[in-house]
């Protein structure tokens, strides 16, 4: 194993957390062997979104796969099926927000983990008994049912390609100058060289994770799905795509073109966005070229 | 309601994307009030289809056409120049759109890849759902 992977897998064994009882859920979680089906609901409000991928974990490697390509993840790197592998030189010390409690308990369904933010319930894990494996997991937003995640096993292990044969990891570059911000109540590390002359930053609290791109102004985004015309604080130039586990918010400011992609609920997404430059508000011949054509 | 109301006539122009025509055929499943709207659509859209054609009389657009005038040389210099200021104007009315438009592409693929990527460094990270994460296809 190479040096850089071999620093990687050392900082996930040694990395602290201030939720012992989920991250050792996830940990047992991590360690699993499985194969099967993944179904995503997500309740979003321009109607519902379905999607079902075929998963597998084992030895470390986990990978995910739908009709139009797969990507793996394991010790610190994320492969593409275009050969192409990416890995960060940051780790964020990962602390579990204080606005978050736990409470786990053995049910008929297996381990439960639910995670409350305030009173509601925030989000909830549901794990095998005897494999440890992830079974359901339930995001909620302002007491509805966001999210749904379900996990349907096939009654093998599909074998993951040998190390050997994966590429060597693209490292990501760390800016200089870091300009994005930071968000309450969200840990963050360093800022990193985006495609075109964009920024990157990844931002967690310990449940939900998601990164801020920052792209010159002309710069558009090509291959999302089922996107949608939303607005933030009444003001439209927004446009939202829900997939299976992320919602991708684009739009463009007068300056710039920014994404925030990640597993937030829309009440936080709702948040992150608003401490964000707003777009650009279209002139009246880009409002009429968009009655007009679309 | 749906935001943007033309995506309905776009609909029933079935110039959608099966993406789209699946997310609008769910909502208008779910609303009444843009069910309505589509149905006067559907139904405008026949009546309009369904009027008979008709020849028009002989001599109607020699009866539209303005008087002839009698062209002099100034007036023929200048009148060459309405045509051409009109397709400069459109020039520089899709330039205008073309410029302020995008140059550079990025492939959402490349986005999902670099913020999932992040998430794969991450300690305690639930090893599963990185990979999940970083398919945007």
């Amino acid at each position: 194993m190479s040096a850089l992977l071999a620093s990687l897998v050392l900082a996930l064994t040694f990395a602290p957390s201030a939720s012992p009882e989920l991250a050792e859920l996830f940990s047992t979680a991590n360690e699993s062997e499985f194969s099967g089906r993944q179904l995503s609901v997500t309740f979003a409000d321009e109607g519902t979104v379905t999607d079902i991928r075929h998963v597998a974990q084992s030895k470390g490697m986990a990978m995910a796969e739908t009709n139009k390509g797969a990507t793996m993840a394991g010790f610190g790197v994320l492969y593409d099926d275009d050969n192409t592998a990416m890995a960060s030189p940051d780790s964020i010390e990962m602390v579990f927000s204080d606005r978050y409690e736990v409470s786990v308990e053995t049910t008929d369904r297996g381990i439960e983990a639910t995670v409350y933010e305030g009173e509601p319930v925030r989000a909830r894990f549901v794990f095998d008994v005897e494999s440890g494996a992830l079974a359901m997991t339930e995001v909620f937003s302002e007491g509805e049912l966001f999210r749904l995640q379900m996990f349907i096993p096939d009654p093998y292990v599909t074998p993951m390609p040998p190390m050997g044969d994966m590429a060597e990891p693209e490292m990501m570059v760390e800016v200089a100058s870091p300009r994005l911000p930071a968000f309450e109540g969200y840990q963050t590390g360093a800022e990193f060289e985006a495609e075109a002359g964009g920024v990157h930053r990844f931002y967690t609290d310990g449940l939900f994770r998601f990164s801020v791109f920052v792209f010159p102004r002309d710069t558009t985004i090509s291959g999302m799905d089922s996107v949608y015309d939303a607005n933030y604080f009444g003001r439209d130039g927004y446009y939202r795509s829900y997939g299976p586990s992320m919602t991708t918010v684009t739009w463009q400011s007068s300056e710039e073109t920014f994404i925030v992609t990640g597993n937030l609920p829309p009440d936080h997404l709702t948040t992150v966005v608003s401490q964000l430059p707003e777009p650009e508000p279209k002139s009246w011949l880009a409002k009429m070229w968009s009655k007009l054509f679309g | 309601m749906i935001e943007d109301p033309t995506l309905l006539s776009a609909h029933l122009d079935g110039e959608l994307t099966n993406t789209e025509a699946n997310a609008i055929e769910l909502h208008l499943a779910a609303c009444t009030e843009c069910r309505k709207e589509f149905d006067e659509l559907r139904q405008a859209r026949a009546a309009v289809r369904g009027l008979p054609l008709l020849n028009p009389p002989a001599g109607i657009f020699e009866d539209m056409l303005p008087p002839a005038e009698i062209v002099t040389e100034r007036s023929v210099r200048y009148r060459w120049m309405v045509p051409v200021a009109a397709a400069m104007v459109a020039v520089v009315v899709a330039v205008g759109v073309i410029t302020t438009s995008a140059s550079v592409d990025i492939p959402m693929q490349r986005v999902a890849v670099q913020h999932a990527a992040g998430s794969a460094a991450q300690p305690d990270v639930l090893l599963i759902s990185v990979p999940i994460e970083g398919i945007a296809r």
